[in-house]
């Protein structure tokens, strides 16, 4: 079971009928009286709660099911990453400007550019099932980190040392 | 066809970016000086960028392996 750690609100409530009795966990996607087991959470109460620029909020549910293999984005490592290109571009803006209010200036209105808004809400159900194998991907931090980059080739490559 | 269209991509963005920097730069009437860096710190920042191009490619090739 994946849990991201990253966040900046609070964190959404996703309630599972966990506690329902086997006739109610039984889920068809072709019966339109069916009850899946997630569909409890209240949405309005979910959007009222995305305020921040990134979220991202995982889970994954395994009942009564044998050979599931789950992967997933390790978001902490994204997100220490994204921090890391982030720091690196104010290094080289720092040392390329020489008035540091200016170089401050430069990097809060670039950052603010580069900011996407993200939310990444995830949620897997695996019931009375085998031999699954699960992959989930967290694209919009991949986004924001290939666009980091980017900026960031970009600023070296003005420095003339690549 | 598809390494054309990639490099093509590759281009389009690395322009945009250039492109972004030049007016960010621009806005805020700010010049971009080359500083004088040391032998050691060009390095430096050549080995750092190379550390965060790496773990962007790592992370970004576990999703598109998976």
């Amino acid at each position: 079971m994946g849990e991201s750690k990253v966040w900046a609100g609070d964190r959404p409530t996703v309630k599972c009928n966990s506690t329902a009795g086997a006739a109610d966990r039984k889920w068809s996607a072709l019966d339109p009286a069916s009850f899946h087991p997630l569909s409890e959470q209240d949405t309005e109460e979910l959007e009222a709660t995305v305020k921040t620029i990134q979220e991202s909020f995982e889970q994954i549910i395994i009942k009564d099911s044998a050979d599931v293999e789950v992967t997933t984005t390790d978001t902490q490592a994204a997100v220490n990453l994204q921090v890391a290109l982030q720091a690196a571009i104010t290094l080289i803006i720092s040392i390329s400007v020489a008035d540091s209010s200016e170089a401050e200036r430069l990097t809060t209105d670039l950052m603010g550019n580069l900011k996407t808004h993200q939310v990444n809400r995830q949620q897997t159900y695996i019931e009375n099932s085998r031999g699954v194998r699960v992959t989930t991907t967290d694209t919009d931090l991949a986004v924001n980190l290939q666009l980091l980059l980017q900026v960031l080739v970009s600023l070296v490559a003005r420095l003339d040392i690549l | 066809m598809a390494n054309f269209k990639k490099m093509n991509v590759d281009d389009a963005t690395r322009k945009s970016v250039d492109l972004l920097l030049d007016n960010a730069f621009k806005r805020n009437k700010v010049a971009f000086k080359k500083p004088k860096l040391s032998k050691r710190e060009k390095q430096e920042i050549r080995d750092l960028l190379k550390n965060l191009q790496d773990g962007v490619k790592n992370l970004t090739k576990q999703q598109t392996d998976k």
